[in-house]
Formats: structure tokens, C-alpha cells, sequence
């Protein structure tokens, strides 16, 4: 049953309503039963109406969709649908997957999807939840480079997927969505069909949505869909949003169909050179330059190339937020104790205004390479503080870097290059001073039960070291231990944080990145945090149903921590006792068991585990279970931080 | 400047004379105050610093938690002398970690690079 017919308030208003929308989807000319309850100008005849002008009484099709039954075969058979024309366009987009809760405003589509598509190319994902579905693709797009598809219901659905949607802009992730709407007021029925649809729907999502169009014929939803994943791939990536009349979907196809537009991609805008031979003039010359790296590298070459400008420069890197540079190259890091940067290149650095200030005060150069700088919009304030900065390229970072390196090579004197390699040397042995303290550091709390989470991190890392393995989690909350002790020097084995801090992204992302990984056979690694799994736990159901292999390890703390540390410093800074803040921030009495949650929604779930010596049997039988394809949860009660 | 200040005056009140703590009830303290959530259950440290081994006397800690940095301050009015006292002698009373030589996991991990 679509989410619609579950949402009306009592069954008669249901039926009134379904009259009307039946009428709606069956809605051409030659069929005898919308004829019959339309007027010329389409609206709903006085009769139909009711005597206070409500609802429409049910028809024959309403009636026989409600109850289970059949109405002639004359008046519902539609042989070719726009739907079928619009699987046709979503298919010459590549799309592997998408995920859905499902919505009478796409109905249409959705058999068409499943139906004529074969359900392949793009493969349907019962999602339980359109937050669910839309940070499924979040990961899926971090591991895989491209988007996959959220298909989301009208006005509500929408609504419940906007969170995700804005994680997703902050992260600067391309994701491709397509929501239904009946937008045709006069074969819109009253009642749930108008809770459904909206005048402007994209603009509920707007401020966070990268770009959005409701196109008003088949034509126009194929320039639409080629054009809307054209701009989700460009950088800054983002989540881009198409508004699918239900009518389009549902009225059959007239005469041929449209041409399908050819996707050709944007080329990632490059820095320019004036500026880009400015930037390596200060990086050559500096005597303690720092790289910080957000999200710049978008694909493994990234990657590659940032090892290489740092070799060039023996510089220190300090990445965050993705997979940007290997965590024991030498240069990770941040330099010796007391280095003190001279020059900073920031790369797609999100709120450059704290290392600006730093900057600022030490007299030191700040560059920023980033492609947000030239793609703003005004009403949420994720782009931060206005910050001093001495060079501001308004490019993609890493489509930068080729220039900049080959800058930097041909001005890089034979003098210059022999003091960059001394630095170097030094900074090699700080790198390694730094690691084995980092290391070392796991030692405190080793037999603490709960389970320190530098213990968890440990012992799991020799479980999976050997196996082609990829985090799919954020670090944050889990003290960033897999950074510290692990080693990390491939793109997909990181994926970074939510973007915009929206808690509930993290479960249904690690399945959604869990699924990109399947086909190249990695072990995906999900530590996850407790407060984040309970916003949608349904998305366990999906990774149980879809065969998506994935081992979660739970990080129950028992709480929403960060909150309860929150609530403590208020508490002093007021002067009253911090013996109240569990009040709202703790998820205790009862505990939750989510071992047996996993169970319920189908999968193998262990624990709660509070020993350490009984972490290491738990997780290689949980490993076991994920390499024969099958999603696991074993639940670790942990110390909180 | 500030941290010398602090030190002089935990060096002054090292000699000042503190009520004996009651490290059970310390330990009530320790849980229901929410030490714990920075400092974990055991005081090994989080979000917070490491308690364990305490490297201050009670005085000393005593005049720190009125005075914390980047941890919030808490008064006599909300955490009075006697109520800190108790919270120290739990934190002496909590085991040290082992050391990093002595688990082989952690050696393993150093042998890596």
C-alpha cells in the first residue's frame, strides 16, 4: 500500500480520495471511467464533488483498486506510459541503483522501473525511510564516484528525506533524486493526493539542493535528467533534484518519443595560472609549509596526485574529512613539535576561517584552493565566516594540482630542492615519533570494560589487514582510533563524516557505501555510533533484504555523549551540578539490545559485548558471516569517548 | 603566564591541610557528576585527560577543578571540598593501565612501519 492511501485519516476519506486519484493516473481522453468524472475543463463535476464540494464519491476503478478487484480492461490499460520513455532516459544515465520508500505521487514510474527497466540499471532498494534512501546514496556516491538514485515521494516524502539531502550538500556529494508530484490541480484529487503535491515543490529543498527543475513534458524531463546529472557531477558536487509530475508519468506516450540528450560531463574548473605560478612561488619559498586537505580528493587520483605535490615540497599533510592522503605516508601529519607553518595551502577546506586566523596571527600566507568559492547560495550559513586569505583560487582543488605541480617543478632551484629535502628529513622522523606515541597511547584503558574504543580499533585491525577492507564510517565520535592505528593508503578505505553534522546519516550511509563496495568484493567496516542507528534502524531491513555485506560494530556508549558533555559544561558555567545531564541525553533504563534488533530486521547480531577478551571471537564470527555476503551486527558496549 | 599561576597555587595548597576522602562514594560522584564522560569510567581518559595515575595531590586537584581550562570549573557551592575529596580518593584508587610493552598487539602494531 502506497504511503498515501496509509496516511488518510478515516477509509471513507481514503475512498473519496482514491476516487479522484484514480481518476487522475487514468486520465486521457479515451478512457470511459475518468470521462465520466471529469467535466471538460477537467474539474471534477458538482456531482463527483459532493454537496459541500469534499471529496469525490468513488468510482468503479477506486472502488476495485480498494478492494482488490479489476475494472474492465478497457478503461485502465495505458500500453505505453511516459514512465516507460522516462526508465529509458534514467537508463542512458548509467545509474546502478536507487533507493525508495514507496509513494503513490511515482507510482507510475515505479512500475515502469521495475517492470518495463527489469528492475536493472537502475536496481530498486526498498528503503524504510527517505532519509534513508537519499544517505544511502550519500555513501554509495563517496565510495563509488558517481551518484545513485533516491526516488522520494511528494511533499512528505521530501520532508522526511531533507536532512540527508543537506548532509549531503555540505559533503559537496552528488546524488540524484527524483520526487513525485501530482502538479495538475485539476486531476489532482482532493483529500491525500493535495497533502501530496506542492506548487513549487523543489523550493522545500532548495536553499540545500544544488539544482532542482520540474520539467512539463517528456521532452523537457529528458533535457532535465541528463542536465541535472551533469551538475551533481561537477564540481562542488551536490544533490540535484527533479520534479516528476504524476501526470507525465502516468498519460501515455503521444507519437515518437523525444531524442535522449547525450551526457557529456563538464570538465572540473582548473585554477588560473597567474594565480596558480603565485601560489607555487610561496610554497617553494616557504621554510615550513602546511597542506590541510578536506574533501579534495574526489576520485583515487586525487589522491595521487596530493602525494606527489607533498613529496615535491616536503610539506606536512594534514588531512580530514576524506581519503586524501595515506595515514603512514612520512608527511601525514602536521609537521615537528613546534612547526609553526609559514604558508598554508588549504585544499577544499570547508571553514577556512580558524586556520586564517592562525594564519593571520603567526604573519603567515594563506591559500585556499577550493570550487565552493564560486558556487554560493545565502539562506543556511554552511560556508562559514568570511576569512582574510592572501590567495583565493576559485577552482576544483584537484583538477588544480596538475598545474600547480608542474609549476612548482619547473621553478624548484637545485639549492631550493636540497633544503626542502632536509626539511624532509626532519619531518620524516617526526612522522614516525608521532605515530608510535599515537600507538603507544592505546594502552591506556586496554582492559577497561566497557571497551575502550583505542582496544575495539585495535583488535580489529588485525582481522581485517589482510582482507581488501574499507571504513565506511565516520571517525569522530570513535576518537578517531582507525586514523591512528591503522593503516590507510587507498581511496575507498575512508569515506569521511555526515557534512552538515545531521546525526542519522551514519547507518544508512556505511549500507549505501557497503553496496558500492559488494561488486568489487572489500570488506566494508561500519563502527557505529548508538544515538546515530536509532533515527532509522530500518535501514538494518534493507541491508538484510538486498544481501548488502557489511560488518557494524556497535559503539554503544549509551547515550547522545557529545550532548551529555554539552549539557555537564552548561550546568558549571551556570553553577548548579552536572547530576541532571543524563536528563534527555542518555539511552539507558532500558538499555537497547541491539543484538536482537539486528534479528529482528534479519540479520546475525551478537553481544552486548562488555569484555574485551570477548571482542576478538565475536568479530571474526561476525567477519565470517560478512564474507559469505550477509550483513552483521555485533553489539560492543564501549567507554564513552 | 596563567599555568605558572596555577602551579604556584596547587604548590600552595599541596601543604594546606585536606579532608581524607571516602573513595566509594567518590566513586557515586564520579558517575552521577558525569567525570566519567570525558575522562571514562576508569579516569584513563577520552574526550578529556587521562586521571589515572593522578600526577596531583588532592589540594592540588582540589584547586584545579575550581579553576579548569578547557574543562568547565566547578565551585564549592556545586562540588563542595568534601564531596571532591571523595572523588579523588576514588580516582587513587582506580588500576593503572598495563604498559605498552607488555601487550603484544599494541608491539605488533609498532612493528608495522
Amino acid at each position: 500500500m502506497s504511503k498515501s492511501k496509509k496516511t488518510s485519516v478515516d477509509r471513507r476519506g481514503f475512498l473519496k480520495g482514491a476516487a479522484a486519484g484514480a481518476a487522475a493516473l487514468v486520465a486521457k481522453p479515451q478512457l470511459a471511467d475518468a470521462q465520466q468524472t471529469a467535466a471538460p475543463n477537467g474539474q471534477p463535476t458538482a456531482q463527483k464533488q459532493g454537496i459541500n464540494g469534499s471529496a469525490a464519491e468513488p468510482t468503479q476503478v477506486a472502488l476495485a483498486r480498494e478492494t482488490g478487484g479489476r475494472p474492465a480492461e478497457s478503461s485502465r490499460v495505458i500500453e505505453h506510459p511516459g514512465s516507460d520513455y522516462m526508465v529509458d532516459v534514467i537508463k542512458s544515465l548509467n545509474i546502478e541503483y536507487l533507493a525508495a520508500n514507496p509513494g503513490s505521487t511515482y507510482e507510475s514510474l515505479h512500475e515502469s522501473l521495475i517492470n518495463y527497466g527489469d528492475n536493472k540499471m537502475p536496481e530498486f532498494l526498498t528503503a524504510c525511510h527517505e532519509e534513508s534512501a537519499v544517505a544511502m546514496a550519500h555513501g554509495y556516491a563517496k565510495i563509488e564516484g558517481k551518484p545513485m538514485m533516491a526516488l522520494i515521494h511528494g511533499d512528505i516524502g521530501l520532508q522526511h528525506a531533507a536532512m540527508a539531502i543537506y548532509n549531503a550538500y555540505v559533503d559537496r556529494v552528488p546524488i540524484y533524486m527524483v520526487v513525485g508530484n501530482h502538479s495538475d490541480g485539476a486531476r489532482r484529487a482532493p483529500g491525500v493526493q493535495s497533502l501530496h503535491s506542492a506548487q513549487d515543490l523543489g523550493a522545500l529543498v532548495r536553499d540545500y539542493t544544488k539544482w532542482d527543475d520540474e520539467p512539463l513534458s517528456l521532452g523537457h524531463f529528458a533535457e532535465t535528467a541528463v542536465r541535472a546529472y551533469n551538475i551533481a557531477m561537477t564540481p562542488p558536487g551536490g544533490p540535484v533534484l527533479i520534479v516528476c509530475n504524476a501526470e507525465i508519468q502516468g498519460d501515455p506516450i503521444q507519437g515518437a518519443t523525444p531524442r535522449i540528450p547525450k551526457l557529456t560531463l563538464t570538465t572540473p574548473p582548473a585554477g588560473d595560472m597567474a594565480a596558480i605560478q603565485e601560489a607555487a612561488k610561496l610554497l617553494i619559498n616557504a621554510e615550513r609549509p602546511q597542506i590541510i586537505a578536506q574533501r579534495m580528493a574526489r576520485t583515487p587520483e586525487g589522491m595521487t596526485l596530493l602525494v606527489e605535490l607533498a613529496e615535491l615540497l616536503q610539506a606536512p599533510v594534514n588531512s580530514q574529512e576524506r581519503m586524501n592522503f595515506p595515514t603512514r605516508h612520512p608527511l601525514a601529519g602536521t609537521g615537528w613539535q613546534g612547526y609553526q607553518p609559514d604558508v598554508t595551502l588549504n585544499l577544499e577546506v570547508g571553514d577556512i576561517l580558524p586556520q586564517a586566523r592562525i594564519d593571520r596571527a603567526r604573519g603567515a600566507k594563506t591559500i585556499q584552493i577550493t570550487s565552493v568559492s564560486v558556487s554560493h547560495k545565502s539562506n543556511l550559513q554552511d560556508f562559514g565566516h568570511y576569512a582574510d586569505i592572501d590567495l583565493d583560487i576559485g577552482a576544483d582543488a584537484q583538477a588544480t594540482l596538475p598545474a600547480l605541480i608542474e609549476e612548482i617543478k619547473k621553478e624548484l632551484t637545485a639549492d631550493r630542492k636540497r633544503a626542502l629535502q632536509d626539511r624532509g628529513a626532519k619531518l620524516v622522523e617526526a612522522h614516525k615519533k608521532a605515530w608510535e606515541r599515537q600507538i603507544e597511547d592505546a594502552q591506556y584503558g586496554w582492559d577497561s570494560s566497557p571497551i575502550s574504543l583505542a582496544r575495539l580499533t585495535a583488535e580489529l585491525w588485525p582481522l581485517i589487514k589482510t582482507e581488501d577492507w574499507s571504513l565506511v564510517s565516520p571517525q569522530g565520535f570513535v576518537g578517531n582510533w582507525p586514523n591512528r592505528l591503522w593503516k590507510f593508503d587507498k581511496h575507498y578505505q575512508y569515506i569521511g563524516g555526515q557534512g552538515a553534522g545531521g546525526m542519522g546519516y551514519g547507518a544508512p550511509a556505511a549500507v549505501g557505501a557497503a553496496l558500492a563496495n559488494r561488486k568489487h568484493g572489500r570488506l566494508s567496516v561500519n563502527i557505529q555510533t548508538d544515538g546515530d542507528m536509532n533515527y532509522a534502524p530500518g535501514v538494518l531491513w534493507t541491508a538484510a533484504h538486498h544481501r548488502i555485506p557489511l560488518l557494524t560494530i556497535m559503539h554503544n556508549n549509551r547515550g547522545y555523549h557529545q550532548e551529555v558533555m554539552f549539557v555537564e559544561q552548561q550546568a558549571a558555567l551556570h553553577n548548579r551540578g552536572a547530576d541532571r545531564s543524563h536528563i534527555g541525553t542518555k539511552l539507558w533504563d532500558p538499555n537497547i539490545d541491539y543484538a536482537k534488533m539486528a534479528q529482528a530486521y534479519g540479520m546475525h547480531g551478537e553481544g552486548p559485548i562488555s569484555d574485551p577478551n570477548d571482542l576478538v571471537p565475536a568479530l571474526k564470527r561476525g567477519i565470517e558471516i560478512v564474507k559469505k555476503g550477509e550483513p552483521v551486527m555485533i553489539d560492543v558496549v564501549t567507554q564513552p569517548r | 603566564m596563567q599555568r605558572l599561576l596555577l602551579l604556584a597555587l596547587i604548590a600552595v595548597l599541596a601543604c594546606a591541610q585536606s579532608p581524607a576522602g571516602d573513595a566509594k562514594h567518590g566513586k557515586e560522584l564520579f558517575l552521577s557528576f558525569g567525570c566519567y564522560s570525558c575522562h571514562s569510567f576508569d579516569g584513563h581518559g577520552g574526550a578529556g585527560a587521562r586521571l589515572v595515575p593522578m600526577p596531583l595531590n588532592q589540594a592540588g586537584f582540589t584547586a584545579f577543578v575550581r579553576n579548569a581550562g578547557r574543562m568547565p570549573s566547578y565551585s564549592s557551592k556545586v562540588l563542595p571540598d568534601e564531596k571532591l575529596a571523595d572523588i579523588y580518593a576514588y580516582i587513587k584508587s582506580l588500576p593503572t593501565s598495563p604498559d605498552a610493552k607488555n601487550i603484544p598487539l599494541i608491539q605488533e602494531l609498532l612493528k608495522e612501519n
